[in-house]
């Protein structure tokens, strides 16, 4: 399990203006779950993942993990060096490297037989099944994915869907997500954390008791409506002016 | 490209009818058909062929030895943007030094020789590649930083490999601007030195006020850089298929 406790992120503004972006910050990550971040846009999520992940520093608090466990960050888009080849894409930064293992990841995430092809001109969908690949070859403890649909056709988001569940449930990858969807994040999630106000704050958090093969095209069973009502009057409460969406 | 053509061919009558028709003495322009008579006299009198080689050799090699030297040192040069920009900020100065100052310093320190023509090419075509390569450093992708360093790439393998590989489209499209210089550059210096290439070529027609001369080598030269810009554009385009 990864423990998150009291975390905070100060930047200066342009104009040397100390700016609280999230405060006192506290949840966990369950080891081989799926934990969801819901909040809106300009909450500090991508930095929250940044810093989880090592990239950006916190300013005040306590990330709790062993320390030699990788937290392996996605970004929403482009995630894939474009200049390499799918392969080479997914060897980038490993020392070493068991054939084996990789020509599974890529049966695993859908690129076998586009293994020598670039990602250059292919779609989001494509390079986010690159960088997810990239990720699971390092073995990480978990894998950060920041907002990954928000450029996906609904088709992608619904195959990209699958695929993290697939992905989930086939290595017991840990995996915590970003997203401004509240419908993205109850169908995914084991687990989901709100986040809101200013400067942002995990609201509430509660976990998600929903049949694990739930049809993605029949999300209006009673169980998912009462979670998406809970999210959004726990939301309500913090923050009226901003929004969270509920569509896929 | 079909507009382009028609306005040349536009200017060119206008140029005809002007100057070969209406103001056939003059000394502003030379007279079209002096001009095309030039063509043939240039190569044996200016010794056209051999200017062709010692200018071109000088632009394109210094740029290509250039551009293979500056980029297995990308990982300092971008380490020096990224980490002391003030250094290079206060390197600026120099730009208010006109670049024929460098090329009489040149002249000054070296005998008149090919080879010192060609180092003092390969040392502009670096600086400006470099100057180039710190200005589109500031332009890079930080999303790719951010993967590569969150990997556990060390940084000035992140230098090198990934912002590098992220600006290297960018920085061999600056080719094309940065070889217009070069000619330039070059040509001045082979003036001051009445070295063989287009430079000396320019101070004999001088000389001899060859006006129609002038003219022929000028439209001529302007035809190889044409087709110098056309060979950039072609490897850049083979090359850097990742081009965001």
């Amino acid at each position: 399990m990864i423990e998150i406790n009291n975390l905070s992120k100060i930047y200066s503004d342009h104009y040397g203006n100390k700016i609280k972006l999230f405060e006192d910050v506290s949840f966990q990550i369950e080891d081989e779950k799926i934990t969801t971040v819901i909040a809106p846009v300009g909450s500090g999520k991508s930095s929250l993942l940044k810093t989880l992940s090592g990239i950006e520093k916190q300013s005040i608090g306590d990330i709790k993990k062993d320390s030699d466990s990788k937290i392996i960050y996605i970004p929403s888009d482009p995630s894939s060096f474009p200049w390499l080849s799918v392969r080479e894409n997914i060897l980038y930064g490993l020392d070493k490297v068991n054939q084996d293992r990789i020509n599974a990841l890529v049966n695993l995430v859908g690129l076998e037989g586009y293994e020598e092809h670039y990602a250059d001109n292919k779609s989001i969908g494509f390079r986010f099944r690159i960088s997810l690949a990239r990720s699971l070859a390092h073995n990480p403890h978990c894998i950060c994915i920041d907002e990954p649909f928000n450029r996906m056709d609904q088709l992608t988001r619904i195959e990209i869907y699958q695929l993290i569940r697939k992905v989930n449930k086939q290595t017991n990858q840990t995996i915590l997500l970003a997203t401004t969807n509240i419908t993205e994040a109850i169908y995914l999630s084991n687990k989901i954390y709100l986040m809101g106000g200013e400067p942002a704050k995990i609201i509430t958090g509660f976990k998600i008791d929903l049949p694990s093969e739930q049809d993605i095209f029949n999300l209006s069973s009673n169980e998912f409506n009462y979670y998406i009502n809970e999210v959004e009057n726990n939301f309500k409460k913090v923050d009226s002016k901003k929004v969270l969406f509920k569509s896929i | 490209m079909k507009s382009k053509l028609a306005f040349i061919l536009v200017l060119v009558f206008i140029y005809v009818l002007l100057f070969e028709f209406i103001l056939p003495l003059n000394m502003v322009l030379p007279k079209p058909s002096l001009v095309f008579e030039s063509f043939s006299y240039i190569w044996a009198d200016y010794n056209f062929l051999e200017a062709i080689a010692i200018t071109s050799t000088s632009v394109y090699l210094s740029l290509f030895v250039a551009y293979l030297t500056v980029s297995s040192l990308s990982g300092l040069v971008i380490k020096l943007a990224i980490e002391y920009p003030y250094a290079i900020e206060k390197l600026k100065v120099l730009r208010y030094f006109p670049a024929f100052f460098f090329a009489i310093l040149f002249s000054y320190w070296f005998e008149k020789s090919i080879l010192a023509e060609f180092l003092f090419a390969f040392i502009s075509s670096s600086i400006l590649i470099s100057i180039q390569m710190i200005i589109a450093t500031k332009k890079h992708n930080k999303v790719y930083v951010d993967i590569a360093s969150n990997l556990g790439i060390k940084k000035y393998k992140i230098y090198s490999n990934v912002i590098f590989k992220n600006i290297q489209p960018y920085l061999f499209s600056e080719l094309i601007r940065i070889h217009y210089y070069m000619w330039v550059l070059v040509m001045v210096y082979e003036f001051i030195n009445a070295i063989n290439g287009f430079g000396g070529v320019y101070k004999s027609a001088l000389i001899y006020r060859d006006f129609a001369g002038l003219f022929s080598i000028a439209i001529l030269i302007s035809i190889l850089i044409l087709f110098g810009s056309y060979i950039i554009k072609i490897i850049h385009e083979k090359l850097f298929y990742w081009e965001e």
